[in-house]
């Protein structure tokens, strides 16, 4: 294609030390686009089913898309793909900052490692220059400080990685991939898939251009993008650039737990009622922003900029300069632990973000101890000391530091909610999971669609895979729009792109910059069915690993079984079954055992590898 | 038949502050008898805020749940919460 990829994918064993290069094909990019895409595609077509996720067969991938660092504005993702240890199935997660620009400077779409090395190491692309390089002096630092050491190492200040901190090395299962100190792909345990290659970090610093095809064009995009984004609509897309750009993600924390859409006390609570409007408006960034405040940051050309840089330097945890916590992280550590007090929230965030842990299941984990606390199942003995009653920010503290540190409890809680249970063989009616993985802070009583996202997409238990979440249950060809939103999610993703682009972007945007940028054209009947390949794609990873309909489940309370006696959400019970149905139905799936059918699979295209592997031939 | 005014007292929740009422919080003038959805459809066309009037939001009336058919009296007190979902 004339521009947005490098042409160029690097894959390097760590066992053997070997490092190799192949090209891009133009099929692959057109079919797979980039991203999970072309990520779920590799790790098909490299792994063989039933490898032990932690073992030296998993392939972990950091994938760029076409748009990633080409200019077009939002576009600065990368994604990262293995198996996860959590759930046995396909993974990804992706982030924002400043890596995936750079590892296409540096000369590669993307990058797959596989192998194990016998001592920590690191990977350091250099301008297409490619090091496996010591990592002993690197192991143990946090993902902050690891920055730092690496600059000293290597001489480059400019570099940029994607590493893991304390908690990927100690092979936990909540453990993230993060970039740039607090960008975190955080989910499904990626960073112990790291840890186990021994792979401090991914290395990156380039020079080279990216090419775009039409850059004439690409700046009149941007600049509709941008007055967009300036002068947002008065409807619930512009209420979302407006805040996000204002206040952050956590913009919305207040009105979502009062409305239902926060879960409150390990989701057995009701937000006006067990947190309160009060205590709602404490936690949420409109309350605590101007205490804090420090300065805006935007990912790489992000002119919405939804992040920022705190300053906490008095009270019980001063932690100087940190981050403002997302919506995701403030609703987890907090009404979920019926905590109020913000800079526990802040605290916790920091203490992830270095550590490197998903504050998602971080958060939902402890909230899970609190329940087994109040119900007697767990006490000061399993919890060396710490008296985890609801609300206490000082218990939530000393337990995300136990976790951290892998020390004491916090040695089984670095496992996970569903791990820890199994451990102490109890508590299981208290876990909030999708699959085994700890799901969202978007409540499925309030906005169904959350349901089936939770349950039945291949990465269980996520807020950021779309899905017709907030669209009503009743309406006719509900499948088909939960479809039209899934493929849409891959599209974007893949391309490169945040995902509040598909609120903030004119529409039809994401088209047009493909587009611009790759010289190529897509139609959206082509855009439409890639992103559906995708989707399949991902699916066919955990059809292969044996995963069967049944085996995606979620936790009773989630769905409102039983329904919750007042509040907003009062007696709403989602009917799972019935969208999971509509949902396979419409993608040609079979309802019972999850598997696309044959016809289907031939009707999609470019997916000769699995069709050989589910039917044969 | 005449109707008496009433005052009630509307909290909104928003995700940030909101174009268009700086004020969080704002006392309005209703006919006795007047629901929710008069509330609403008030606000709505005062304001030019379109989510108002879709019935997506959540609303409170005196901190139980509320629906478009709930009859407002003096002094209620009316928490609108805007139907945004975090990030
Ligand atoms: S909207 Fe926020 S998360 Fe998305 S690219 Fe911009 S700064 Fe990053």
């Amino acid at each position: 294609m004339k521009g947005g990829y490098v042409g160029k994918l690097l894959f390097v064993d760590l066992t053997t030390s070997s490092i190799r290069e192949e090209e891009l094909s133009f099929d692959l990019a057109k079919n797979f686009i980039g991203g999970y895409g072309i990520g779920a595609k590799f790790l098909f077509d490299m792994m063989k089913p039933g490898v032990d996720p932690l073992g030296p067969e998993n392939v972990i991938g950091f994938v760029t898309g076409p748009l990633t660092g080409s200019g077009a504005y939002m576009g600065g993702r990368y994604m990262v793909v293995c198996k996860s240890p959590v759930y046995g199935g396909w993974n990804d997660a992706n982030a924002g900052g400043y890596f995936g620009p750079e590892l296409k400077k540096a000369g590669y779409d993307g990058v797959f490692v596989t192998g194990a090395a016998a001592k920590p190491v690191y990977l350091w692309i250099n301008d297409g220059n490619v090091e496996i390089r010591d990592a002993s002096k690197l192991w143990g630092k946090d993902a902050k400080e690891v920055l730092d050491a690496l600059i000293e190492q290597t001489g480059e200040p400019k570099l940029r990685a994607a590493v893991i901190g304390p908690a990927g090395e100690h092979l936990s299962l909540m453990a993230a991939v993060i970039n740039d100190g607090h960008r975190a792909a955080a989910r499904g345990g990626s960073g112990a898939v790291m840890g186990s290659k021994k792979l401090k970090a991914v290395v990156v610093r380039g020079t080279g251009e990216i090419r775009v095809a039409d850059r004439q064009r690409l700046s009149e995009l941007n600049k509709a993008i941008r007055e967009a984004i300036a002068n947002p609509p008065d409807n619930v897309f512009g209420q979302y650039v407006r805040g996000f750009a204002n206040l952050g993600t956590g913009s919305t924390t207040t009105p979502s737990v009062l409305s239902g859409d926060a879960p409150v006390k390990n989701w057995g609570g009701i937000g006006i009622e067990d947190f309160g409007v009060e205590r709602a408006k404490k936690v949420g960034n409109q309350s605590f922003n101007e205490n804090y405040f420090v300065k805006k940051y935007a990912c790489a050309f992000c002119p919405l900029a939804c992040g920022a840089i705190y300053r906490v330097d008095g009270g019980k945890w001063p932690l100087g300069i940190t981050e403002r916590p997302e919506y995701e992280t403030a609703a987890a550590f907090g009404p979920n632990c019926l905590n109020d007090d913000v800079e526990a929230i802040l605290k916790c965030n920091e203490l992830c973000n270095r550590f490197g842990l998903d504050t998602i299941s971080v958060g939902a984990t402890i909230a899970w101890v609190m329940e087994c606390y109040e119900k007697g199942l767990l006490g000061p003995e399993e919890l060396d000391g710490i008296e985890a009653v609801w609300g206490n920010a000082e218990a939530i503290v000393a337990l995300t530091e136990k976790i951290a540190n892998n020390e004491g409890c916090g040695k089984i809680l670095a496992l996970g909610s569903q791990a820890a249970a199994q451990k102490w063989g109890k508590g299981y009616e208290y876990l909030q999971t999708a699959m085994g993985i700890e799901v969202a802070m978007h409540d499925p009583r309030l906005n169904p669609g959350w349901a089936r996202v939770y349950q039945y997409d291949p990465t269980p238990g996520r807020h950021v895979k779309g899905g017709a979440a907030s669209v009503p249950l009743n309406i006719p060809d509900r499948g088909k729009v939960d479809v039209a939103m899934a493929s849409n999610f891959e599209i974007l993703s893949s391309a490169g792109l945040c995902q509040f682009s598909m609120f903030a972007f004119p529409k039809g945007a994401i088209k047009e910059l493909l587009e611009a940028v790759t010289g190529e054209g897509f139609s959206e009947e082509e855009l439409f069915t890639a992103g559906v390949r995708i989707f399949t794609m991902r699916h066919s990873f955990n059809v292969r690993e044996g995963l069967k309909r049944a085996d995606y489940t979620i936790s009773p309370r989630v769905t409102g079984k039983p329904p919750l006696p007042q509040g907003p959400t009062a007696g709403v019970t989602v009917d799972n079954e019935k969208l999971g149905n509509e949902f396979y139905a419409t993608l040609g799936w079979d309802i019972n055992t999850g598997i696309p059918g044959k016809d289907t699979l031939e009707r999609l295209g470019g997916m000769a590898n699995v069709i050989a592997t589910l039917y044969g031939g | 038949m005449h109707r008496k005014i009433v005052e009630v007292i509307v909290r909104l929740v928003l995700p940030t502050c909101c174009k268009m009422i700086e004020r969080e919080t704002i006392t309005v003038s209703l006919k006795e008898g007047d629901t929710v959805e008069t509330l609403l459809t008030m606000l709505g066309a005062k304001y030019g805020i379109s989510w108002l009037g879709e019935g997506t939001g959540v609303i409170f009336v005196n901190q139980k749940k509320a629906g478009l058919e709930t009859p407002l009296n003096r002094g209620d007190e009316v928490l609108l919460v805007h139907p945004i979902g975090g990030g």
